[in-house]
C-alpha cells in the first residue's frame, strides 16, 4: 500500500475500498465467532433463556475468539515485517 | 468308551470333571488324555532367543515412554500459564552442526527433535533450529550475526525500520531481555566447537562485511590458472595452447587480457567503495572490544553419532537402549526449562562431551590431504577443459557430434565451476580445523564473565 505514490483522488479510492475490505472481514470474523461459539457452548435447548454456565462459556469464547485472532494478527505482521525487510535489503 | 472313561476315573472325579466336559466339545481325545511336555530343545532356543530379544524391545520402549510423560508431567503446569496476545513465550535458538564425515548433516538436529523437543513443547518453549551444513558453517553464521550486532551497536549499520508496525514491546531492550531469558542449545561436540570458534572470531575480528565469495573471486583471478599462452592475434602455435605454463613464456604478455575476463570478474568501477556504503570504517571500531556482554545461558546435549561398520554394535546397543538417550535429553531439557544458571568454568566445561570425539572416522585423520588430492586431480584436468572451451569458442575448430549433443562447458562455466569449489574446499578445510579433535576449543580470557551454563535444578554441581 504505496500512498506517496498516488493523488488525492486514488488516494480517496484506494482508502474506500481498504474501509469495504475491513468492513466484509470485521463481519466475516463476527460471523465465525457466533457460529464457533454458539456451537460448543450452546447443546441443550430444552430451554429457551441462555443458562449462566452457557453465559459464561460464550464469554470465554469470545475473549478467546479475539485474543486469539490478535495473536494471529501480530504474528502475520511479523512475518510480513520479516520479508519485507529481507526484500528491502 | 464311556464307561471305560468313567470307570477308572470314578475317585479323581473332581480333576476329570474338566475333561469329561471337553470330551463333548469335539477335541480328539488322544489330544486329552496327552501329557503335556516342552517343545524341543531347538524350538526351546528359538522361542527363548526370540522372545528375549523382542521383550528387550518392548521393555525398552515401554520405559522411554513412562520417562517422557514422567519428564512431561513435571513441566506441563507451565504451558498452562496465561500470556498476552502481545507477549512472547521463551524462545531458545538450537545448534547442530555436522557431524564429521556424515553425508546427513541433519543427525543432531534429529536427536534434539527426537529426544529435547518433547518436554519443551510441553512447557511451551519456543525454539529456532540452526543446522550447519557443512563443516564450519555455525562459526560463520554465529561470527557474521555477532559482526551486524557489533556495526548495528556502533552506528555504522542503520537500525531496520519497519514499514509494518508491529505490536508488542520490540524496542531493543525488550528484545535483549528477551533473548538472555532464552538461551542457546548446542547439540554435540562438535557443534560447541564451532559455536565458540564464531563466538571468538566474531568479538574479534574488525567490522568491515567481508564477502566471501568476492574475497576468493579476486584471489583466484590472480592465480594464473587460467592463463592464456599468447595473444589471440598472433599466430597460433599448437604446441604451446595450455595453460599454467613455465615461466619463460609467461613473460612475454600480461597474465589476462581484459577481452578475455568474464564481465563479473573484471575491476569494478567502484571497488573499494562498494563493500561499505560509506568511507572505510575508522580504526577505533575495529579493535576487538575488552569485555563481551553477557550471553545466554548455554545449555550442552550430549550426542554421538555412530558412523561406519565398526560402529555397527554401538548403534545395535543404542536401538535396544533408548532409554538412556531418552533420560539424557529429558534432563537436559528440564534443565533449560528450570533455567537455573551457574557461571560458565573454563576447567570442567571446555571438556564437555569429549568422549565423542574418540567416535570420529579415522579417515577423517587425512581429511587435508584428501582435499589436495582432489584439488590437484581438477587442476591437472583442467587444461584440457580450457583448451577445448577455447577452442570452440575462437572457432578453431568445428564441434564434434558428440560436442554438438553435449555441449561441454565454456569458459565462464569453467571460471564459475572453479570459484564455487574452491570456496567449497576452503571452508570445507577450515571447518575440520575447527572441529578436529586436535584443535581445542576457543576461548578467550573475555568469555570468563560472559557466559552461562545451565546448571542441575536440585544442586548446582558442575554437571552437564
Amino acid at each position: 500500500m504505496d500512498f506517496s505514490q498516488m493523488n488525492a483522488a486514488e488516494q480517496a479510492q484506494m482508502s474506500r475500498i481498504l474501509e469495504k475490505k475491513q468492513m466484509q472481514d470485521f463481519l466475516k470474523m463476527y460471523s465465525n465467532l457466533v457460529e464457533r461459539c454458539f456451537t460448543t457452548c450452546c447443546n441443550d435447548f430444552t430451554s429457551k433463556a441462555l443458562s449462566s454456565k452457557e453465559e459464561q462459556c460464550l464469554s470465554h469464547c469470545a475473549d478467546k475468539f479475539l485474543k486469539h485472532s490478535e495473536r494471529v494478527g501480530a504474528r502475520f505482521a511479523e512475518l510480513n515485517a520479516e520479508q519485507m525487510g529481507v526484500t528491502d535489503k | 468308551m464311556s464307561s471305560n472313561g468313567a470307570a477308572p476315573t470314578a475317585p479323581q472325579v473332581q480333576e476329570s470333571g474338566i475333561k469329561a466336559a471337553l470330551k463333548y466339545t469335539g477335541i480328539p481325545q488322544s489330544w486329552l488324555s496327552k501329557r503335556p511336555k516342552l517343545p524341543s530343545r531347538n524350538w526351546l532356543i528359538f522361542i527363548g532367543i526370540t522372545s528375549t530379544v523382542t521383550g528387550y524391545y518392548l521393555y525398552d520402549r515401554r520405559q522411554c515412554k513412562t520417562i517422557r510423560q514422567a519428564y512431561v508431567d513435571k513441566v506441563k503446569h507451565l504451558a498452562e500459564v496465561p500470556l498476552h496476545s502481545h507477549d512472547y513465550p521463551r524462545k531458545v535458538t538450537v545448534y547442530g552442526a555436522k557431524w564429521p564425515d556424515d553425508e546427513d548433516s541433519d543427525r543432531a538436529i534429529k536427536y534434539f527433535r527426537k529426544y529435547v523437543k518433547p518436554i519443551l513443547v510441553a512447557a511451551a518453549v519456543d525454539f529456532d533450529m540452526v543446522i550447519g551444513k557443512r563443516y564450519g558453517d555455525i562459526s560463520s553464521r554465529v561470527a557474521d550475526e555477532i559482526r551486524s550486532r557489533r556495526r548495528l551497536e556502533a552506528g555504522i549499520d542503520p537500525p531496520k525500520r519497519n514499514i509494518i508496525a508491529k505490536a508488542g514491546n520490540h524496542s531493543p531492550e525488550a528484545e535483549r531481555r528477551r533473548e538472555l531469558a532464552g538461551g542457546i542449545v548446542l547439540v554435540g561436540r562438535p557443534t560447541f566447537k564451532e559455536f565458540m570458534e564464531g563466538l571468538r572470531r566474531g568479538w574479534s575480528d574488525g567490522l568491515e562485511k567481508v564477502d566471501r565469495e568476492d574475497k576468493l573471486a579476486r584471489e583466484l583471478e590472480s592465480d594464473g590458472k587460467f592463463d592464456e599462452l599468447e595473444e589471440p592475434s598472433s599466430p597460433v602455435d599448437p604446441e604451446s595452447v595450455g595453460d599454467g605454463e613455465p615461466l619463460p613464456t609467461k613473460s612475454r604478455l600480461p597474465p589476462s587480457t581484459g577481452l578475455f575476463k568474464p564481465p563479473y570478474l573484471r575491476p569494478l568501477p567502484v571497488d573499494k567503495g562498494s563493500s561499505s556504503s560509506s568511507s572505510p570504517i575508522p580504526e577505533q571500531f575495529n579493535i576487538p572490544p575488552a569485555s563481551i556482554p553477557q550471553q545466554p545461558p548455554i545449555l550442552f546435549v550430549p550426542f554421538t553419532n555412530y558412523l561406519g561398520f565398526l560402529q555397527v554394535p554401538h548403534m545395535i546397543w543404542d536401538f535396544f537402549n533408548q532409554r538412556q538417550k531418552v533420560l539424557s535429553g529429558a534432563q537436559c531439557a528440564y534443565k533449560l526449562i528450570e533455567s537455573q544458571t551457574r557461571p560458565f568454568e573454563p576447567t570442567t566445561d571446555l571438556d564437555c562431551g569429549l568422549d565423542a570425539e574418540h567416535y570420529y572416522k579415522s579417515s577423517m585423520k587425512k581429511y587435508a590431504e584428501s582435499i589436495e588430492k582432489i584439488r590437484t586431480g581438477y587442476y591437472k584436468a583442467l587444461p584440457d577443459k580450457l583448451k577445448t572451451a577455447r577452442d570452440l569458442a575462437r572457432g578453431n575448430r568445428e564441434p564434434t557430434k558428440d560436442e554438438t549433443n553435449y555441449p561441454p562447458p565454456t569458459e565462464v562455466e569453467l571460471r564459475a565451476e572453479r570459484l564455487k569449489k574452491e570456496l567449497r574446499w576452503r571452508s570445507d578445510v577450515s571447518g575440520w580445523d575447527i572441529i578436529k579433535p586436535e584443535a581445542p576449543v576457543a576461548f578467550d580470557e573475555r568469555f570468563n564473565g560472559a557466559l552461562e551454563v545451565f546448571a542441575d535444578p536440585l544442586d548446582k554441581e558442575t554437571e552437564l
